[in-house]
């Protein structure tokens, strides 16, 4: 008789974030095995995407694409353009991988930038001024205008969930889930069929606004709470508007179930750069389950799936990191006694 | 799933480029669609060499079908059928001894027209690893009506890789044949069927997949064909079958997908017996070929090979003693080739599908039994167009 997968949990840290894998396997030996995997994974996109480090294969690619023949992109590379290009279509210009300069500027401010500040950052932004051919005759070419920057980072956590998430599906696993940052993919349920629970966190104060039953899929979560701006008791957040240089007046935070975690990804951050009552619409219409929160409330595709519960079930361990993820208790086995909370 | 908006389309369509990302889509639920299938099936008529007299036309069949398909929320679907088919042609209705040329077809002189319409309706519950469907089907024509319901049972073990799967289902047919009193034939009569089912599929890794599945039927009733005479000992009376018919068949699959070329693999093999005597064992290839831009090209290969039962002759020289009789092709010793190709695109909001397969049969190609020279064994052409629009 086969053994019975026990779960296992493996909690670290990459890309800036605590990040998470739950995963049942046969032994502790094999669970080891595939969190080294995943790790080196997201790893290796860290490595190569990273806008935070000088030495990523993206920083070298972006000196390069400021020569005036451009640099050729590898092909996984082609293609995480390829999607943010259509981000770029689908949201009339909002969503904009050039808007690096912009956001570096509004990050984490405590005064205004001056008119001058943001003007020549928007001199440096705009995918339009970007010449990106994606099937040349000498396969995809980018060619950046000087002083532009790339930021992939909108893309490539979610797709780095994924890519965990296919890697364990090919080695085997079925259930279990990797949690980056708040942005998961759930393999499959626990054995049995028990859907994972997953917590959405409060954008504006501690605990949870609701616990959602994830069986298989991507799940996102994007907030205006990450590297905001208070300034003059006003916040101010991390999404710039790159067409006017100014923060976005959006919704607190959005969280959408998709297919993959990098389509629910680009979903949340899409509905999250438009006016609350624009992304209202935009996520009724959009045929998946959601959730948002202006704030105050919020509100959901209203099927079920995405509950909100009106009140966190327990209180935030003060000592955790501000992100807050909540999730089922696992069994005794591997379940650390102190919490349900998991970063 | 509910619809989901062209924004979610295209940026599912863009995102499949990415390395992994399509196999992480693959195990998606079936979303909400409607499917229109036209089929246009054409038997190649009778060689004259073959043909004692009447029509040496065949049959020749158009079949549309609509199907609806709507998940009503996170467990349960829904799937609605129905389906128009027109027949037209002659068929085979019994065979003389010709001492010059071996046995020869007598076939129906005036073409039959007949129409039939069938409507199915199933409801699937999908829950905590779980999957039972119910359904129920009417099928219509002027001298056939049959009444049928089932059930089928999934569930997918804790760890994904292996899913065990059971069935029963139980129709109720009534038969009432034309021109009965001018040609004797029955002129009621009523055939029930009951059958059940058990499978196993086991992921080998991530590339390969095996099934297996045995299945049994016990028919009983009137089983013979009103509309079929047999030449025994000098007449032409009835078609003459036992009223019980007990069935069985065992069937296996293979599924091997090639990393390198994208393409997979698909080898079938199927086990007939029943307690008349029939056996056949039938095994199929395909080649499933992405040949980009949302095409699919499947090339296969089919082999069936079958041995008749005691009761089957072209031509009886004497009376069998049990009273059991039958001239029909269809039971005779034979094997048979079919050559199908299919091209298959998909495209975000629909998917086409067009197939064509050529059918042929003969006596040499039976690979066990005494072949005994049937006259009707029949070659076809069918060539189906399908179009899934998701909703």
């Amino acid at each position: 008789m086969a053994t019975h997968p026990l779960p296992f949990r493996h909690r670290f840290g990459a890309m800036g974030c605590p990040a998470e894998i739950c995963l049942y396997a046969g032994s502790r030996e094999s669970a080891s095995a595939a969190f080294a995997l995943v790790e080196e994974e997201v790893n290796r996109l860290d490595r190569k995407y990273s806008h935070y480090r000088d030495d990523s294969d993206l920083a070298s690619m972006l000196r390069d694409a400021s020569r005036p023949q451009g640099v050729r992109a590898d092909d996984e590379t082609a293609a995480l353009l390829h999607f943010s290009d259509t981000q770029h279509r689908l949201s009339e210009g909002r969503f904009d991988i050039t808007a690096e300069r912009l956001s570096a500027l509004w990050d984490r401010r405590t005064c205004l930038p001056s008119a001058g500040d943001i003007a020549g950052a928007l001199a440096l932004t705009g995918w339009s001024k970007v010449n990106w051919s994606g099937a040349g005759p000498d396969g995809p070419v980018l060619k950046l205008p000087a002083g532009m920057r790339l930021d992939l980072g909108g893309v490539v956590k979610e797709y780095a969930v994924d890519r965990a998430a296919f890697l364990l599906k090919s080695a085997g696993y079925a259930a279990g889930y990797v949690d980056l940052g708040g942005d998961l993919n759930v393999l499959g349920p626990h054995p049995g069929g028990k859907p994972w629970i997953i917590g959405i966190r409060n954008p504006r104060g501690p605990g949870a606004i609701a616990a959602v039953q994830v069986s298989r899929g991507g799940l996102a979560t994007s907030g205006d709470y990450e590297r905001c701006s208070l300034i003059g008791g006003k916040r101010y957040s991390h999404l710039i508007d790159p067409r006017t240089g100014w923060p976005v007046q959006g919704l607190a935070s959005v969280s959408v179930m998709a297919p993959t975690c990098l389509l629910a990804g680009a979903m949340s951050t899409l509905a999250l750069l438009l006016n609350p009552e624009e992304a209202i619409g935009f996520l009724a219409a959009s045929g998946l389950r959601w959730l948002a929160h202006d704030g105050h409330c919020s509100r959901s595709d209203g099927n079920g799936m995405l509950r909100p519960v009106p009140e966190p079930s327990t209180p935030r361990d003060p000592r955790k990191p501000l992100h807050e993820t909540l999730h089922e208790t696992l069994p005794e086995t591997v379940q650390p006694a102190r919490t349900t909370y998991c970063h | 799933m509910k619809k989901l908006s062209n924004t979610v389309r295209s940026l599912l369509a863009s995102s499949l480029g990415l390395p992994g990302m399509q196999d992480l889509l693959a195990q998606e639920d079936q979303e909400d669609g409607l499917s229109y299938q036209f089929t246009h099936y054409d038997e190649q008529p009778l060689p004259r060499d073959k043909l004692a007299f009447g029509s040496p036309e065949r049959y020749r069949i158009n079949s549309q079908q609509l199907r609806w398909f709507k998940n009503l929320d996170d467990s349960y679907s829904l799937k609605v059928e129905a389906m128009y088919e027109g027949m037209s042609g002659s068929s085979p209705w019994y065979v003389i001894p010709d001492p010059a040329s071996g046995p020869l077809q007598v076939m129906s002189g005036a073409t039959i027209r007949e129409q039939r319409t069938q409507l199915d309706a199933a409801v699937s519950r999908d829950r905590d690893g779980f999957t039972h469907t119910a359904a129920i089907g009417y099928s219509t024509e002027n001298d056939y009506q049959a009444l049928y319901g089932s059930y089928a049972g999934e569930k997918e073990s804790d760890d994904g890789m292996n899913t065990i799967s059971w069935g029963a289902s139980y129709s109720h047919d009534e038969i009432e044949p034309t021109d009965a009193a001018l040609y004797d034939r029955v002129e009621r009569a009523t055939r029930e069927s009951g059958s059940v089912a058990a499978g196993f599929t086991r992921i080998l890794n991530r590339n390969a997949l095996v099934q297996t599945g045995l299945s049994l039927t016990r028919q009983s009733g009137y089983l013979s064909d009103p509309y079929k005479l047999v030449w025994v000992q000098e007449n032409v009376i009835s078609d003459s079958r036992p009223d019980e018919r007990l069935m069985w068949t065992w069937t296996a699959r293979f599924r091997q997908y090639m990393e390198r070329s994208r393409a997979a693999l698909q080898a079938d093999f199927r086990y007939f017996g029943d307690d008349w005597g029939v056996r056949s064992e039938t095994l199929e290839v395909g080649w499933h070929q992405p040949a980009g831009e949302g095409w699919e090209i499947t090339p296969s290969l089919r082999y069936y090979t079958q041995t008749a039962p005691d009761f089957y002759g072209p031509v009886f020289d004497t009376r069998p003693g049990d009273g059991y009789w039958s001239s029909d092709y269809r039971l005779a010793t034979f094997g048979a080739l079919s050559y199908r190709l299919n091209a298959t695109l998909r495209r975000q909001e629909w998917s086409a599908a067009l197939t064509a397969e050529y059918y042929e049969s003969s006596d040499s190609l039976a690979l066990s039994g005494t072949p005994q020279d049937t006259p009707a064994l029949l070659d076809f052409w069918r060539v189906t167009a399908r179009f899934t629009f998701n909703l």
